[in-house]
């Protein structure tokens, strides 16, 4: 597997090798935080669909040092942003991003689904500042230093967000995910 | 795991978007052709081949149905391998176990990570056939989820009967296309023909006098399966194994009803009036 450091120098050498890799590896994860802020799908799309070609385009002026994943996942923020400043209006969609892992059987790809479903519903329920520290922790892995500074904010006041947001998350799913241990 | 860290592990684990196949090549397509414009005014590279290379993260999975194949598809193995010398004709519970329309069984499990593991008062009743699948989840007495999937419908139905609420979708192909354990007799036909297994003689399982051998599954997991010598229907499955994080599993299924008509059995759950959709 290609480490980031040698996909980003790859990359700011004009391989589509390196972008397909890249964009391979990052999709997902994206996808996913951008519905998390957003809690819709069409918009999300976009979002990342922006994200990834702003990507492709900044190859010239990218920086190589840094994480690769924090920064997708700034730009993400920072497009979903903007996104909510203009509030574009959306047609159809060609496909739908749809809750997925690998379920051990059929019963279990039911369950996941709900799971996904509940949690989805839990977090688009939180404040957008809150949810902006859950998501960018836990699913984008980025440090609370460098969310603090995405947020421009102390980091006491995203540890406070972070700590507000989860105790939410744990009052709404009112004991739910404890019983997904089994 | 405390209440705070499981939603933590939760949100990490559980929540997770894959991107549709139209939205994943019709992105890449514009990132590359993006790409492709901003280096037409530079000198050319040169440029490897592209590949795909799709990176998934592992789960964790016991894979208990494997197993469950496994043990018993042995008693197909057995009768290929040997004919059958022994109380138990295992040509006639491979025949009897791909021609029963449906059966209800009970299970139960444990894993060591699991700090709220409940056996031996949880415990999961199956209704299985080529055409319906219902899953019961029981605690302390009571039900708590339940899972109907209905394949000639090609649909889904969850019920969380705690949270009182319910969902009702069309199947996904992943959900389709996923392992139907029991209700796939020639799946376990195919796997017990790769499997080593020996005879464990005979014991008395609940007043019934039964038979059962021991085998090996691809993934180090053992299983044991007990056949009544009478009705040459397994009456008990027993399965161990370890999973790629190192814990150690054990499962049995008990209570079996074969030959059982699951059309009249209505199985699909009724949803009460008060239960909101999910």
């Amino acid at each position: 597997m290609f480490n980031d450091q040698l996909l980003k120098w790859k990359f700011k050498r004009g391989s589509d090798e390196a972008l397909t890799l890249i964009y391979e590896k990052y999709l997902d994860s994206m996808l996913t935080l951008a519905l998390g802020l957003l809690n819709d799908a069409a918009a999300a799309e976009d979002v990342v669909q922006d994200v990834f070609v702003a990507f492709a385009q900044s190859r010239r002026n990218f920086q190589i040092w840094g994480s690769l994943n924090g920064y997708l996942a700034t730009s993400v923020v920072n497009r979903v942003r903007d996104y909510r400043r203009q509030r574009r209006r959306h047609t159809g969609r060609d496909t739908e991003p749809r809750v997925s892992t690998e379920p051990a059987g059929p019963e279990q790809a039911v369950i996941l689904t709900e799971q996904a479903q509940l949690l989805a519903q839990a977090v688009a329920e939180l404040p957008q500042e809150q949810r902006e520290v859950v998501l960018l922790r836990l699913k984008a892995g980025m440090k609370f230093r460098d969310i603090a500074k995405l947020q421009q904010i102390s980091i006491n006041t995203v540890l406070s967000r972070y700590r507000y947001g989860l105790e939410r998350l744990r009052s709404m799913l009112n004991g739910e995910v404890e019983r997904w241990d089994r | 795991m405390g209440p705070i860290r499981s939603v933590e592990e939760a949100i990490r684990s559980r929540f997770n978007v894959t991107a549709g196949p139209a939205l994943h090549d019709r992105v890449l397509a514009r990132a590359l052709r993006e790409q492709k414009q901003s280096q037409e005014t530079e000198s050319a590279f040169n440029r490897p081949a592209i590949r795909r290379m799709i990176m998934k993260n592992s789960m964790v999975k016991l894979g208990i149905a494997a197993v469950i194949f496994a043990v018993l598809g042995i008693g197909i193995v057995e009768f290929l391998g040997t004919g059958g010398t022994s109380g138990v004709v295992w040509a006639e519970v491979a025949q009897k176990v791909g021609a029963s329309p449906g059966v209800i069984f009970r299970t139960r499990d444990t894993g060591s990570r699991n700090p709220n593991d409940d056996w031996p008062n949880g415990y999961t009743i199956y209704w299985r056939s080529a055409a319906v699948s219902r899953m019961d989840k029981y605690r302390g007495g009571q039900i708590y989820r339940t899972i109907y999937l209905n394949y000639d419908a090609n649909t889904t139905i969850g019920v969380l009967h705690h949270a009182k609420r319910y969902s009702k979708e069309a199947m996904s192909d992943q959900t389709a296309r996923a392992d139907k354990g029991w209700s796939d007799p020639q799946g376990l036909l195919n796997l017990a023909l790769s499997l080593e297994h020996h005879a464990l003689g005979q014991k008395t399982i609940d007043g019934v006098p039964c038979e059962g051998i021991e085998a090996t599954g691809p993934d180090g997991g053992t299983g044991r399966l007990w056949v009544a010598v009478k009705t040459g229907y397994p009456v008990l499955v027993e399965i161990e194994g370890v999973d790629k994080g190192g814990i150690r599993h054990t499962g049995t299924m008990d209570q079996f009803r074969w030959n059982v008509d699951l059309s009249a059995e209505g199985v699909e759950p009724e949803i009460p009036a008060s239960y909101e959709p999910l």
